[in-house]
């Protein structure tokens, strides 16, 4: 059906388990009851009023931990054909 | 005249087989994925009701009892309640991010059980890459639970989904290196190379470390205890999901537990043997015949043992959990880094080193 035959199976499954959530709030959006007040759309914070905006400065190693981990992931990815081919590459210099 | 409408009625009739082919092809791929999704749906329902129980045994006192007999559909009783429940979208959040998340968490998880095999030739999609699509569509899940995070006008839960994504993409590459040390013996096929011995072939013995990064990490990933702190219920209020309600946070719910199954499964074809009886034939001669694995009768048995050693994993993970204390995001951090991933990497030099020696 699309180009590459072994995913077809790949593909159908994605649009099957995306179906998946979209039932869920269609029938959520059914059978809910709805009514509407101040308190419920106000956030939590412990049962205070929230105080100042919600989309604070974080702490920027959050940030340095998806960098490194792009690093490492771009290094296994490297790392993978090498592995596959071990038996007729071995080690560099052998 | 008489040739042109005789064509033409060739070409009609070849038109309307082609499509029936076409339709029939959609439904010979329709029906394996279908049953896919409902076997996986009866098995969580099965891990809910068996954490439920396992955890009223570790704490001495009786599980769910009331809904169905000895409690079997409490999960589902659970997942209906939550379908009635009120879809609070908190003001001035993100609305269609605060609906995708839970939705792209559900789908990345659901989509990587299309490489287990389940028995042999029982694979859904059987690709070559297979377990390096596992890794790959498991990193989108932290996605999901950035956007839930943000989306959410909430401090607490922009923090705690920050944390989450922090903790999900740092046991990735010990997971990741774990699998390229397997992959590197067996080149065709990871459950096979395991079947020659019976129970002293498993990988589990061939890569002890490899076994135990595996199992770390893979408790880390799918957050549960002791790894819980983004969706620690003191000290976070749930992290991500605070605002989430009704049906969105179900899907929560499933994903983690969905998440759990398919790290069981995962720890049973690459380091338990998958689907191989595994009692060594030398003992039992006649179990060599099964040992074959073909009809309907040895599929049978292959899933059933698959569900056997996926289900003693899952019971230790569940002890785990109402076991050990809960840790803390910087000592959970820096286990993931400083510890796992040094070890990792020299699992993996191990390995290529008894390769090389052997050879």
């Amino acid at each position: 059906m699309f180009l590459l035959y072994e995913y077809d199976i790949f593909w159908a499954f994605l649009i099957i388990s995306s179906a998946i959530p979209i039932l869920a709030f269609l029938i959520s959006g059914v059978l809910v009851p709805v009514r509407k007040g101040p308190e419920k759309l106000s956030s939590y914070e412990s049962g205070i009023e929230p105080m100042g905006d919600a989309w604070l400065q974080f702490r920027i190693r959050y940030y340095m931990f998806a960098l490194v981990f792009v690093v490492f992931d771009v290094e296994t990815v490297f790392l993978y054909p090498w592995t596959m081919s071990f038996d007729v590459l071995g080690y560099p210099y052998s | 005249m008489i040739i042109y409408t005789t064509e033409v009625q060739d070409i009609n009739s070849f038109y309307r087989l082609e499509s029936l082919k076409e339709v029939y092809g959609i439904i010979w791929m329709l029906v394996p994925i279908l049953t896919l999704v409902l076997g996986i749906t009866i098995g969580v329902l099965v891990i809910v009701w068996l954490e439920r129980e396992i955890s009223a045994g570790i704490q001495q006192r009786i599980g769910p009892e009331y809904a169905g007999p000895l409690g079997i559909l409490q999960a589902l009783a659970d997942g209906t309640k939550l379908l009635f429940k009120e879809n609070i979208l908190p003001s001035r959040g993100n609305t269609r991010l605060f609906s995708i998340g839970p939705s792209i968490a559900v789908i990345s998880i659901l989509l990587n059980f299309a490489v287990i095999p389940f028995s042999s030739r029982l694979i859904l999609a059987d690709l070559n890459i297979g377990i390096f699509l596992w890794i790959a569509i498991s990193s989108i899940a932290p996605v999901g639970l950035l956007m839930s995070g943000y989306g959410s006008n909430n401090k607490y839960s922009f923090l705690g989904g920050l944390r989450a994504a922090a903790q999900s993409i740092s046991y990735e590459i010990p997971l990741t290196l774990c699998v390229l040390s397997i992959s590197l013996r067996a080149i065709l096929d990871i459950v096979e190379a395991q079947s020659k011995y019976g129970f002293w072939g498993w990988n589990l013995w061939r890569q002890p470390i490899g076994f135990i990064v595996f199992l770390i990490s893979s408790l880390a990933e799918c957050e549960r205890l002791p790894f819980d702190l983004p969706e620690a219920e003191e000290e976070l209020v749930a992290g991500y999901q605070t605002e989430y309600s009704g049906i969105k946070f179900g899907l929560f719910y499933v994903a983690s537990y969905l998440n759990l199954l398919l790290s069981s499964l995962f720890v049973t074809v690459l380091y338990l043997g998958g689907w191989n009886i595994s009692i060594p034939y030398i003992f039992v001669p006649e179990l060599f015949e099964i040992n074959k694995m073909n009809g309907i009768f040895g599929t049978t048995i292959g899933i059933f043992i698959t569900l056997t050693k996926t289900y003693l994993f899952l019971f230790i993970s569940i002890a785990t959990r109402w076991t050990l204390p809960r840790l803390r995001m910087d000592q959970l951090l820096n286990l993931g880094w400083k510890f796992l991933l040094p070890i990792s990497l020299g699992n993996l030099l191990l390995t290529t080193s008894f390769q090389l020696l052997s050879l």
